[in-house]
């Protein structure tokens, strides 16, 4: 862990990455008009048409489903830092709250305010 | 060369891997929660299909040769094993079967059936790579490849839901002549299919083919064609060159950002209307995803579900059962069904 950061969840690697932004969750094809660059998507479960909110962030963590889920694979081709099987992703993450995704250690990190 | 006995071991086998590590995907309904309702009629009227083709003449490559790509036969298998046992056949009967519908898609593969290595070849070497002119790949050029093959899979997800193998095949990794890079060939196929989708009407093209030459990814494709590469590596900083071609014709970088935007549109417009549907209307697009998937069988006659497939989802109920298994318990099924 950082200085004066803490985890606030983990979960399994899909594609290597580090990235640091605010939390944009997605919770159906209407939300994925607010992701723009640099922002970190979050959604709970998959759907394709958010391959299109996922082409646009800068990460990706997913709630539910495993490595080889579309929403996933979409980060991975993209090379976007991505995880998933976070658990209580979309409760713990609050929208537009700074973090540190680090999809490299499985860490998701938050500042203190 | 596997005997029967070995055949179906590699095949369970390959299939426990890929449910380890798939996950649950839901999207827009669970395939579980409504396959009792119509996978049973399904998979009789396949095996009468073949049936009929085998008693006009027809050999098994032939019949192979309609299903397009062995990814389509052999992600048939695991829905209809369930569907053989609502009919009532004995594990030994579904067993035969299920052997059957794998030496079809053996007609379509150059390399091992059950991708054992890591490997799907399907394509024989010599056969292909001479009339393909790969393109050196750049960061940019990189981004824009990769964002057609992202958006392509999420479209072929859109069109035929859990069942978006009847629109892909992932083959390699090849190699070409003295060279090291690992050769990955994306096909598309079905990118238009009217008759299911009347909003898929503004992509132009049925088939589009993707080949990418990456350094030191380390690729590995498993049966049901889901690739990996390394964790600590990506695709966009690894292409080394790229060959786009669509309906047999060379894509240029241009037409493929043009491509990524219509295939986003049907595909927000695809999903939002798969939204809206209740689950009896979802498990009816189900049915019909399915019953499309052979319409190649039927010679050009009529190829949609039997009225008592709309009967079934009407009184049905959904089947929660499965959804509440361990992936042990789904492991032993696996094992103890045929």
């Amino acid at each position: 862990m950082r200085d004066n950061h803490y985890v606030i969840a983990t979960g399994t690697v899909v594609s290597p990455g580090q990235v640091t932004g605010p939390v944009k969750v997605v919770k159906n094809s209407a939300d994925i008009k607010k992701i723009g660059p640099g922002d970190i998507m979050v959604v709970s479960q998959s759907s394709p048409a958010f391959a299109i909110g996922v082409m646009n962030a800068s990460g990706l963590i997913c709630e539910k489903g495993g490595i080889m889920t579309h929403i996933c694979i979409v980060a991975k081709e993209l090379g976007i830092p991505c995880m998933t099987q976070v658990k209580d992703a979309v409760e713990l993450l609050q929208e537009n709250s700074i973090i540190t995704l680090d999809a490299l250690e499985g860490i998701i990190h938050g500042k203190p305010e | 060369m596997e005997n029967q006995n070995e055949l179906i071991e590699h095949f369970k086998q390959a299939i426990g891997e890929i449910w380890i590590k798939d996950g649950q995907s839901t999207w827009p309904i669970d395939l579980n929660s409504v396959a009792h309702l119509f996978m049973g009629i399904f998979v009789t009227e396949l095996l009468e299909d073949i049936r009929r083709l085998k008693s006009k003449g027809q050999d098994d490559p032939a019949i192979a040769a309609r299903f397009k790509t062995p990814a389509r036969i052999l992600r048939l298998i695991m829905p209809c094993v369930p569907g053989m046992k609502t009919c009532g056949m004995p594990p030994g009967t579904i067993r035969e079967n299920v052997l059957y519908i794998l030496s079809l898609a053996k007609h379509l593969k150059y390399g091992d059936l059950t991708n054992r290595g890591g490997k799907n070849i399907v394509l024989a070497p010599g056969t292909w790579e001479d009339r393909i002119t790969m393109v050196t790949a750049d960061k940019s050029s990189s981004l824009a490849v990769h964002k057609l093959c992202a958006i392509l899979w999420n479209y072929a997800e859109c069109l035929f839901f859990r069942a978006h193998g009847f629109a892909r095949e992932f083959h390699g990794p090849y190699h070409f002549p003295d060279k090291k890079e690992e050769i990955l060939v994306r096909d598309f196929i079905e990118l238009k299919p009217l008759e299911l989708w009347k909003s898929s009407h503004p992509v132009e093209y049925e088939t589009i083919r993707i080949v990418t030459s990456y350094r030191d990814v380390g690729m590995s494709i498993d049966i049901y064609d889901n690739v990996t590469i390394n964790a600590d590596t990506t695709y966009v900083n690894s292409l080394e060159s790229y060959y786009i071609e669509a309906d047999g014709k060379m894509l240029n970088l241009e037409e493929v950002n043009r491509l990524c935007t219509v295939l986003s549109g049907v595909m927000l417009n695809i999903s939002s209307e798969v939204e809206m549907l209740a689950w009896r209307r979802l498990a009816k697009r189900y049915a019909e995803i399915f019953w499309y998937s052979k319409k190649e069988l039927k010679d050009g006659g009529d190829w949609h579900p039997p009225g008592t497939v709309d009967e079934r989802i009407e009184k049905g109920e959904l089947n929660t059962r499965l959804q509440a298994l361990t992936p042990q318990a789904l492991q032993r099924m696996l094992r103890i069904s045929f």
